[in-house]
């Protein structure tokens, strides 16, 4: 799913003025690829791996629509760039299906009908799935709130998103 | 909203990254998590031709203790904070005020050293820093140098990082045994950058009231009546909005489009009497 590119240059290092080297892991699969300097990660997801389902907001931090997780973390994709990235371990909404199966917290979404327009749902799947894997998982509704404070929802007032996480129980 | 083009160097030593910010001048930023420089990029109201990427250099991380209290390496990620032990033992009004700085999106990135080099006048972390007279270690091409918390914030968004200088560590004194504290944020969403926000310790041992307010000024601003106060005698709720009133009568107190300069003073007012109350009454 996710295309190779061919190793170029020396790792992470500058191979002409505004272009960088990078080696990282995206989904699994080893990445080497010479990235504009500039580029944001977002766009090096989207554009250059065709990774669509990272969606882009607001381009400054705030929206959370395009947060991954890297190196087991939440973070925003927008905020990096992708000459930075040499090293990394990225994941996006698109290692969550496994082998055509939906993840619990993909499950719990359909259930409870916590995607209307699916714009900000990436960027709140990558933070819960975070979450949910360093066994830190909201038991309560103002948990659940402060947890989703990072990722705007214009569509679903977040009542349907807390139910989807309240749903669940912590990781078995 | 993409940034504009620079080139990016990826320096391995703390004395490489000190030898390349003097070299390029001006026209070269350090970058360390990036939270609040990229925004400032992706809108192009910074355009540095030269990036300094500091991730990749060792030992700029870590909290250890250091005399009665840590130190924490400027490259730290505000994440690593939340449930440290060192933290929570010796500092607890800064395990306190953790939760609101940003969001778990940005605290996996953002660096201790980053936040308090940016400066933002409603940091938390600057913040707590000032109320606790924290010491800041600072290296550039003249050597180190170390600076309290005074002398190191200078105004908004301004510190007394002369260029070519980074921020390498910040250090806290420790809480006495039986130490009280309490932080307040006001903001119109949880992890929305503050309107106001309060920051109180009282040791008991030594009696030392230390209070400041966030958001309202350019700088954070100790509460000098308020800590000379102190809390051996019971207050009430408005005997401690008047000398909070008193404390900012003179002060330039910020105005924008979240929070006027009345509402944010009278904001202030309260969430510092509510947070003096609360350490009064733990």
């Amino acid at each position: 799913m996710v295309p190779h590119n061919e190793q170029v240059g020396l790792r992470g290092n500058t191979v002409d003025d505004h272009s960088t080297s990078i080696t990282c892991r995206v989904n699994g699969a080893e990445i080497s690829a010479d990235v504009p300097s500039r580029m944001l990660l977002s766009d090096y997801l989207r554009h250059e791996l065709r990774l669509t389902g990272t969606h882009v907001g607001c381009e400054m931090g705030v929206c959370g629509a395009c947060t991954v997780i890297i190196d087991g973390q939440p973070a925003r994709s927008c905020l990096i760039f992708a000459s930075q990235a040499d090293g990394m371990d990225i994941r996006t909404v698109e290692s969550l299906e496994q082998e055509g199966d939906l993840s619990d917290l993909q499950e719990a979404f359909r259930r409870n009908f916590a995607v209307q327009c699916g714009y900000c749902t990436p960027g709140v799947l990558m933070t819960l799935t975070a979450l949910r894997e360093a066994g830190d998982w909201p038991t309560t509704e103002d948990e659940a709130r402060e947890v989703l404070s990072g990722n705007i929802c214009r569509c679903t007032g977040y009542q349907q998103i807390v139910d989807a996480v309240l749903s669940l129980g912590p990781q078995k | 909203m993409k940034p504009a083009p620079f080139q990016l160097h990826r320096p391995e030593s703390l004395d490489e990254a000190v030898r390349l910010l003097a070299e390029l001048g001006d026209e070269a930023r350090p970058i360390a998590g990036g939270q609040s420089l990229v925004p400032l990029m992706n809108l192009r109201m910074a355009r540095p031709e030269h990036l300094v990427d500091l991730n990749r250099i060792e030992g700029l991380s870590g909290i250890r203790t250091a005399g009665n209290g840590i130190e924490i390496g400027a490259m730290t990620r505000q994440c690593d904070l939340i449930g440290n032990d060192l933290v929570a033992d010796h500092v607890p009004l800064l395990d306190k005020a953790m939760g609101f700085v940003g969001h778990v999106q940005t605290r996996s990135r953002g660096t201790v050293g980053g936040s308090l080099s940016h400066a933002d006048p409603s940091a938390e972390l600057a913040l707590v820093a000032v109320t606790l007279r924290a010491t800041f270690t600072v290296t550039g091409p003249s050597g180190n140098r170390t600076l309290n918390s005074e002398s190191f914030f200078a105004d908004a968004l301004s510190t007394a990082l002369e260029p070519g200088e980074l921020l390498t560590a910040v250090a806290f004194p420790g809480a006495a045994p039986g130490t009280r504290s309490a932080f307040r944020e006001v903001s119109r969403r949880h992890g929305d950058f503050a309107m106001a926000a309060a920051a109180v310790q009282y040791s008991s041992a030594d009696t030392v009231l230390q209070a400041a307010l966030g958001g309202v000024a350019p700088v954070p601003f100790t509460c000098a009546s308020v800590e000379q106060e102190g809390m051996n005698v019971p207050r009430s709720h408005d005997d401690w909005c008047r000398l909070v009133a008193a404390d900012l009568e003179d002060v330039e107190i910020l105005s924008d489009t979240h929070a006027s300069a009345d509402y944010r003073r009278r904001l202030s007012i309260e969430t510092m009497a509510d947070c003096l109350e609360e350490v009064a009454g733990q």
